[in-house]
């Protein structure tokens, strides 16, 4: 009788953690047999790549120096968009 | 391995951006207005505007105007105070006091007139907020870009075809336009609900926080591609951000708003020399700064 009420008391324990959890049982187990994080990174990947070249064609039409994923992920060649009107900084 | 999630520290930079918006509504209150709204010709103007949703105030006597013809972004609306900024200009909720004016239209005066409030709500392009920017995942990017046009501007399928293609290569997304959303990137459906919202051609588009769901890289360039949009079409373009880096890097004006009440607004550089530093180290978006003034 024990046992059994401790297996529930298990049982219980587990079914309260599963809905106290967000997300999927495969997220938590970081499971993934399809590759769906594999593919949502190539997505990913792909989108990055295309808005680069997408942005890199307006810059080009309107004379602005072009974007590299480097500058993107290091948050250079990112000021002053809007030309004429940099931004001051105030601690200088 | 993969890269680390942005959406730790994006919770980090929104408790910080609270904090300090509560810091420059603060210190506005205590010194006055450092910053006053600048005339301009306004594509909307929320006048002294008090509204409640469910009996909890969300806008308290908030007075502000996008200027026509601007790419203005609005930080620190979150949750219910967007939502009733946006209900309000589409006229689907009433102030209880001020007057929401909307292209030249008080809102109030066609409350009751439907087709006044259809014709409205034509002229203004909506990208709302989520990973899927709203798209119907059964739909191609093109249908889902042609049902305005087929569902209410009831056009030709040349036209409808014509314009649809014109406003993918906008946003590039020529190559894609037969895929269904769920086979494309978050990026690319982002995109997908920028053309949607184009493809009527409106004299003001609205963009719920653009980036959100998105990896901060790709959100950034899709503020810098809502930038180049807005040049190339023209028109008012109202932007709901948290990204006070992407506002000051591409808005042409900028509008904190803290609580559904006015903090301040103004261009970036205009901002940036504020005489609220809470306001200063916002549009810097320097928060290591703004903890130092603590």
């Amino acid at each position: 009788m024990i046992a059994l009420l401790f297996f529930a008391g298990i049982v219980i324990f587990f079914l309260l953690l599963g809905g106290l959890t967000s997300g999927s049982g495969a997220d938590l187990l970081d499971w993934d047999p399809g590759g769906r994080a594999e593919r949502r990174a190539g997505l990913d990947h792909a989108d990055l790549e295309e808005m680069l070249e997408l942005n890199n064609r307006y810059r080009r039409e309107h004379g602005q120096p072009e974007l590299s994923e480097e500058d993107l992920q290091s948050g250079g060649n990112l000021q002053s968009l809007r030309g004429a009107d940099p931004p001051v900084d105030p601690y200088s | 391995m993969t890269a680390a999630s942005p959406f730790s520290g994006g919770r980090r930079l929104q408790h910080s951006l609270a904090h300090e918006l509560e810091q420059a509504a603060e210190f506005e209150q205590l010194n006055g207005r450092s910053a006053t709204p600048v005339e301009v010709d306004a594509a909307v103007e929320f006048r002294k505007v008090r509204t409640e949703v469910d009996g909890v105030p969300v806008l308290d006597q908030l007075s502000i105007r996008i200027a026509a013809g601007k790419l203005t972004a609005v930080v620190g609306s979150t949750g219910a105070t967007k939502g009733a900024l946006i209900d309000q200009m589409l006229g689907g909720l009433q102030p209880l006091e001020g007057e929401v004016i909307v292209l030249g239209q008080s809102t109030r005066d066609i409350d009751t007139d439907e087709q006044r409030l259809v014709a409205l709500r034509r002229r203004v392009g909506v990208v709302v907020r989520g990973r899927d920017a709203g798209l119907f995942s059964s739909w191609s990017i093109y249908d889902n870009v042609a049902l305005l046009m087929r569902n209410e501007l009831g056009l030709g399928e040349d036209e409808i075809a014509q314009r649809a293609h014109e406003v993918l290569d906008q946003v590039g997304l020529t190559d894609v336009a037969d895929r269904l959303p769920e086979s494309i990137g978050f990026g690319h459906r982002k995109r997908g609900g920028l053309a949607r919202a184009l493809v009527g051609d409106p004299e003001l588009v609205i963009l719920d926080e653009l980036e959100s769901g998105i990896e901060r890289p790709l959100a950034r360039l899709l503020a810098e591609l809502v930038m180049h949009l807005h040049e190339h079409r023209g028109g008012t373009f109202l932007s709901f951000t948290q990204d006070l880096e992407a506002a000051r890097t591409t808005a042409d004006e900028i509008i904190l708003i803290n609580r559904g009440r006015y903090v301040a607004s103004g261009s970036p550089a205009r901002l940036a020399a504020s005489a609220n530093p809470h306001v200063r180290a916002l549009v810097a978006a320097d928060f290591a700064a703004a903890a130092a003034l603590e």
